[in-house]
């Protein structure tokens, strides 16, 4: 069918200006490396750094931090959201 | 346990269920975007509440506990990194959500089928996803059948469990499609996550000696189970294998996918992704725990899958707590196969049988109900022949369903992707999955999950190289979310 009607969602959430696409695209790519770079760890951290260390202050509490970071990160990117 | 309690605990859970499905048909207009997607239109914290109910099945507080118990931390990586991959959301979600709106989409795929151009990529995909959320959804029937007939000491026969999840199920997807799903998976997922919380506080307080206690218990007598490899499960292919798929589930999986088709606003999906989040992560912690506490109170288990029905069917839990808790783990298998049914509904109407060009929105709304049962009785009928097939199926999906990664990745992020290096990434990548899981083959020890997204990436990149892409709609498609995305923020 494809023939929705697109309305503009009038709701107005957060006024927050929008940025220039390049100020943008370069949030992006840091964004995007960051977390490359937290979820790698996820990997690296606990398989090598914590081999063998049997403690509750050493995988668990990695994954835990590691977890409690993507999720900050996930809502600070979509704080930059604006519903205009 | 009585057996009448159980049925007692089922009942009030039942009617519960019933009269918020009821209400929410309340004012509900008739289409094909009223029935599937809630007119587009869905709050922000029913959208969190019903996709976590929806994400999170049985799973968790059997095989998660499962793995926990037989793998120890390693479990908790596995999940925490699932839960990390829903920072593809805050990338991918608001594009769903403004393509979905602009061009009218119902499905991903048929998302992919106009973006690429080609009805093929459509049919293929659905069929693809058929093939491996069918089993899924009969593991999770089965899951039940089980349960209730554990906890009633074998009263309860299997096949009554599984005919009282159908039941709900489908009622539940048909009273008032997306609309009574995602309330009644409000309701549940508020029942999962109280439920196992308070569970898991009475016994490790009550039990374990608190926190504390219970955290120094593990490190004095099950010391290997804190770190990885550990006592062996996890090493590092093994969690890389399980993780790989499981980390793309949020755009490959389409019950959940078509999720980002729902929110009422770009404000409303900002409060899905964020509780979603904080209750994936209590979750995954609260499952995790109750896998380490059955590991103390029951150590000597030779099935790793029954931690959880052992605890609670032991001295250590009384028995209110345990209906409880079944309740509970009833409620994630049933709100995650309703979601299911209602999205293969939905992909068999508008993608396999392409019926949107065709029939009018209310014969495309009989179609679908029809087609809830037929799904539901295959379901069932999987169910009760227990089939070890099923089960590889079942465990397949979630590689099954990473094959259309590439495609998704490249309907927004790359303008050369073509129909046919869709179609031939979707079909080897899922001829990889069905092999080496059916095989149990680990090439070069690298699981199944990697091997099929280099196969699916690989023939993607190959085949769009040497054939030619919808260049009119890509740049069409893209420019538009360019404008939007730019003038809204999204990243």
């Amino acid at each position: 069918m494809h023939t929705g009607v697109y309305t503009p969602d009038k709701t107005l959430y957060k006024r927050s200006a929008s940025m220039d696409k390049h100020k943008l695209n370069k949030k992006r790519i840091l964004w995007v490396v960051w977390l490359l770079a937290l979820i790698i760890s996820a990997y690296f951290v606990p398989f090598v750094l914590l081999r063998d260390v049997n403690q509750v202050e050493a995988s668990f509490l990695y994954w835990t931090l590691f977890a409690v970071l993507a999720i900050i990160s996930t809502i600070k990117i979509t704080t930059y959201w604006s519903d205009k | 346990m009585n057996p009448n309690y159980v049925y007692t605990a089922v009942i009030i859970y039942v009617l519960l269920g019933f009269f918020i499905a009821y209400k929410s048909r309340q004012g509900m207009k008739q289409g094909v975007i009223e029935y599937f997607l809630d007119n587009r239109s869905t709050g922000g914290i029913v959208s969190a509440l019903s996709y976590s109910a929806t994400t999170y099945s049985a799973f968790m507080m059997i095989g998660l506990a499962g793995f926990t118990y037989s793998g120890g931390v390693g479990a908790l990586g596995f999940e925490l990194v699932y839960l990390a991959g829903l920072s593809l959301v805050a990338f991918f979600g608001p594009r769903f959500w403004l393509v979905g709106k602009k061009y009218g989409y119902v499905t991903p795929y048929e998302m992919l089928g106009d973006r690429f151009q080609n009805k093929w990529v459509a049919i293929i995909s659905a069929g693809s996803a058929c093939i491996f959320l069918i089993p899924y959804l009969s593991v999770q029937l089965m899951g039940i059948g089980y349960l209730l007939n554990g906890l009633s000491g074998g009263q309860i026969p299997f096949i009554v469990g599984v005919l009282i999840a159908a039941l709900l199920a489908i009622s539940w997807a048909i009273i008032a499609g997306m609309r009574s799903v995602t309330w009644t998976d409000s309701l549940q997922s508020l029942i999962m996550i109280v439920v196992s919380v308070l569970i898991l506080f009475y016994v490790v307080y009550n039990h374990l000696g608190g926190f504390i206690s219970f955290f120094n218990e593990l490190e004095t007598n099950h010391a290997n189970f804190l770190s990885v490899p550990g006592p062996g499960f996890f090493n590092f292919q093994a969690f890389l294998g399980l993780t790989l798929p499981w980390f793309f589930f949020s755009i490959s999986n389409p019950q959940v996918s078509q999720r980002l088709f729902i929110p009422k606003s770009l404000k409303a999906m900002k409060t899905m992704i964020k509780g979603f989040l904080i209750f994936g992560l209590i979750y995954t912690l609260v499952s995790v725990l109750w896998g380490f506490s059955a590991k103390i109170l029951l150590p000597g288990l030779t099935q790793a899958d029954l931690a959880t029905p052992s605890l609670l069917g032991s001295q250590y839990v009384p028995t209110v707590l345990g209906l409880i808790a079944m309740v509970g783990i009833t409620a994630a298998a049933i709100s995650t196969v309703d979601s299911i049914m209602l999205t293969l509904s939905s992909l068999i109407v508008r993608d396999l049988m392409q019926s949107r060009d065709e029939y009018s929105d209310k014969k495309q709304l009989r179609i679908g109900k029809i087609v809830i049962f037929i799904i539901a009785l295959i379901g069932i009928i999987f169910a009760l022949q227990q089939l070890d097939l099923i089960a590889t199926l079942s465990v397949a999906s979630s590689v099954g369903l990473m094959v259309v990664v590439p495609t998704i990745f490249s309907a927004f992020f790359w303008k050369k992707g073509t129909a046919y290096g869709s179609l031939s990434s979707i079909v080897l990548g899922s001829i990889t999955a069905l092999y080496l899981q059916f095989t149990n083959l680990k090439p070069l020890g690298l699981w199944p999950g990697v091997w099929t997204l280099i196969i699916s990436v690989l023939t993607f990149i190959i085949v769009s190289y040497i054939t030619e892409a919808p260049k009119e709609k890509a740049e069409e498609f893209l420019g538009y979310l360019d404008q939007e995305l730019s003038d809204k923020n999204v990243l």
